[in-house]
């Protein structure tokens, strides 16, 4: 009786005896548990988190899309995240960049870094590109600031081709009105006087007929001379050296952009074929956090916040169909 | 936040992983084969209640390949059984009744008896649909048996279902019927309950009343978006106008539900709705809407007719354009 009462008094944790099957389940969970925790520190993000780093602020004249998940790349390597973005009061962004220690060596004061952004269809990445400094030149030590140019992107180009588009579009505007500057009714005289001029061809119309071929050259001048003070496209395009200078102007800009379209596609390239490389360690890690998953669910008290999963129904309802 | 810190939080997190209480796992883990293949006919099951016929049908016919590769029974006779509701769905009668033979012959040899009562209310709905009434209504008596404790709801209320179906088609005894079906069902039987309206409203004698039914129904349908459910409310409303010539409503009624079964791909459907439509312009003496009507009857009855688009946009009157 009273062993009993003992029993009642003693909490059910220390009357609880592991069974084999269980402490099997349990060495299985812990080795789960380790291979998860070594997957974890071995993964190369963990280890970089890890890391010690030194501050580096970098400084744009202008606002441009750069937030924590800007990439910062030395010399094709990724060295390291964006901590803050922050906009003066001139509207100048200072971004505070955490840069790896291990490379901290790469960064000498002539180094130069580029703001890149990617706004192809889906793909909007923004990377910042530091080069490898001189090995002669001292290094940029933590706390030191560094501009940072903006590359020329879609946007940019757009933006710079935009006005050039408008010069074509006024050009075309003005050669409308140099045609509707021709006076329809002066037109239609000059034919009728030269009709006059080959029907009745005789010696005493000659005088008549020089009047009306003084008259045709007159309005040729009048055609000329707008030409020549460079009214309508035709004008413009002999005489207006702004239209040749935006007509260059646009051709290199579009030189440019292939050029930089060029990198950039082979840029991707390189990251596709990696993919696969990619793929294959991601497989094994989201099975591990398929398990996982399923494992908390079953631990306290998160268990008792989840209901039972849903019986899968492989019967469509008894409802009559068709009706 | 420094590296140390992290550290720090990171032992924290896995000491408390380590000492936090875990069960162990309840279910065995079941051969990948068979998952596979039931999570193919679940997703099925869920686009046919989504009422996407195609989509149920083609994954219903990989169920059904998956269950063979591992003769499954169960599973073959299951997908057997989606195939023939699906196929009827369609108004396709002969493919269904394919199926459901199918599926009776894997009941018989593979002892799998528990499916029997769906090929029962499959057959019988194939039954109603060819018109054969008295071959409905003895497949359905067993099912109707109120002595019998082992038949569960869902089957009761399917069963009753149809043989109201039967009664109204044979205008016999329709009320007692559709009392009889209304007792059984229950507030969380909510397509019951629009069927319900449905039956009630053909039963009105005045309008108003008629009316408040098939907005009932309409209600219900539309709470649960049961497509088929609002096409054929709509559609028996419409009969009902034409029936007190009021063209107008009627056309409009019929459009929207030409509009669902056309999205559905339903042939027969979108043909019953034609016909009617033909009614109307026949006595609103619309001769140039009557032959395209005809027209499009004629291309419906075509083989390998796919223009939908095409049908709803010859009947877009509603909203408005």
């Amino acid at each position: 009786m009273n062993e009993k009462r003992l029993q009642a008094r003693t909490h059910y944790i220390h009357r609880l005896k592991y069974s084999t099957q269980e402490k099997i389940a349990g060495a299985f969970v812990l080795v789960a548990i380790g291979v998860l925790a070594w997957l974890l520190f071995s993964s190369g993000k963990s280890i970089i988190m890890f890391e010690d780093r030194i501050t580096i602020y970098g400084q744009l004249q202008t606002l441009q899309p750069i937030n924590k998940d800007t990439d910062i790349i030395v010399g094709g390597l990724s060295a390291g995240t964006i901590d803050a973005v922050d906009i003066t009061e001139e509207n100048k962004v200072i971004v505070t960049m955490r840069i790896l220690k291990r490379y901290a060596r790469l960064l000498r004061t002539d180094s130069t870094a580029v703001l890149n952004t990617f706004n192809l269809a889906v793909i909007d990445k923004s990377i910042i590109e530091i080069t490898v400094g001189s090995p002669d030149k001292p290094l940029l030590q933590d706390g030191s600031t560094i501009q940072i140019a903006e590359s020329i992107n879609i946007k940019n180009l757009l933006n710079r081709v935009t006005p050039a588009i408008d010069t074509l579009v006024g050009s075309i505007t003005r050669i409308n009105d140099i045609l509707s500057a021709i006076d329809a009714e002066k037109v239609g005289d000059t034919i009728v006087r030269v009709n006059e001029l080959t029907a009745a061809v005789n010696a005493e119309q000659v005088k008549a007929m020089i009047d009306n071929l003084y008259t045709i050259s007159s309005d040729m001048r009048d055609i000329s001379e707008r030409i020549s003070s460079g009214k309508g496209v035709a004008g413009s395009m002999l005489y207006d050296s702004e239209l040749e200078a935006n007509v260059r102007h646009i051709a290199a800009n579009m030189d440019r952009a292939s050029v930089s379209m060029d990198r950039l596609l082979s840029k991707l390239n390189r990251e596709l074929r990696n993919l696969p490389q990619i793929m294959e360690k991601i497989e094994p890690l989201i099975k591990e956090a398929d398990e996982t998953i399923k494992a908390t669910k079953r631990i306290w008290p998160i268990s008792s916040a989840i209901g039972e999963e849903k019986k899968r129904e492989t019967l469509t309802p008894q409802v009559p169909a068709n009706d | 936040m420094t590296s140390g810190l992290l550290r720090a939080i990171f032992a924290l997190s896995l000491s408390a992983l380590l000492f936090a209480c875990a069960s162990s796992e309840q279910r065995q883990p079941r051969p990948e084969l068979i998952e596979q293949a039931d999570k193919t006919i679940s997703s099925g099951v869920f686009s046919y209640n989504q009422a996407d016929y195609v989509r149920a049908e083609e994954l219903f016919t990989k169920a059904l390949y998956l269950y063979r590769g591992i003769d499954n029974p169960e599973g073959i006779a299951s997908s057997c059984i989606n195939l023939a509701r699906t196929t009827l769905s369609r108004g396709d009668t002969e493919a269904a009744r394919q199926w459901i033979d199918s599926a009776k012959r894997v009941i018989e040899t593979g002892g799998t008896d528990r499916l029997n009562n769906h090929v029962i209310i499959v057959s019988s709905s194939i039954a109603i649909e060819t018109g054969e009434y008295d071959a409905a209504k003895s497949l359905l008596a067993p099912l109707l048996d109120e002595a019998d404790k082992t038949i569960d709801l869902p089957t009761r209320l399917a069963a009753l279902q149809n043989r109201t179906r039967i009664a109204f088609a044979e205008n016999s005894e329709a009320a007692m019927w559709t009392e009889r079906y209304a007792k059984l069902i229950t507030l969380d039987e909510t397509l019951h309950q629009a069927r319900l309206a449905r039956f009630r409203a053909a039963l009105a004698s005045d309008d108003a009343g008629s009316d408040a039914q098939f907005s009932t129904a309409l209600a219900i349908y539309r709470s649960q978006a049961h497509r088929p459910g609002i096409a054929a409310t709509l559609s028996e409303w419409a009969q009902r106008d034409i029936g007190h010539q009021r063209y107008d409503s009627a056309k409009n009624k019929l459009g929207r539900a030409l509009f669902i079964r056309a999205q559905l791909m339903d042939r027969v459907n979108c043909r019953e709705i034609l016909v009617e439509l033909q009614r109307v312009y026949s006595d609103t003496n619309s001769a140039d809407r009557l032959a395209a009507t005809r027209n499009w009857i004629e291309q419906l009855d075509a083989a390998g007719f796919d223009q939908w688009q095409q049908l709803t946009e010859a009947y877009s009157g509603y909203p408005g354009s």
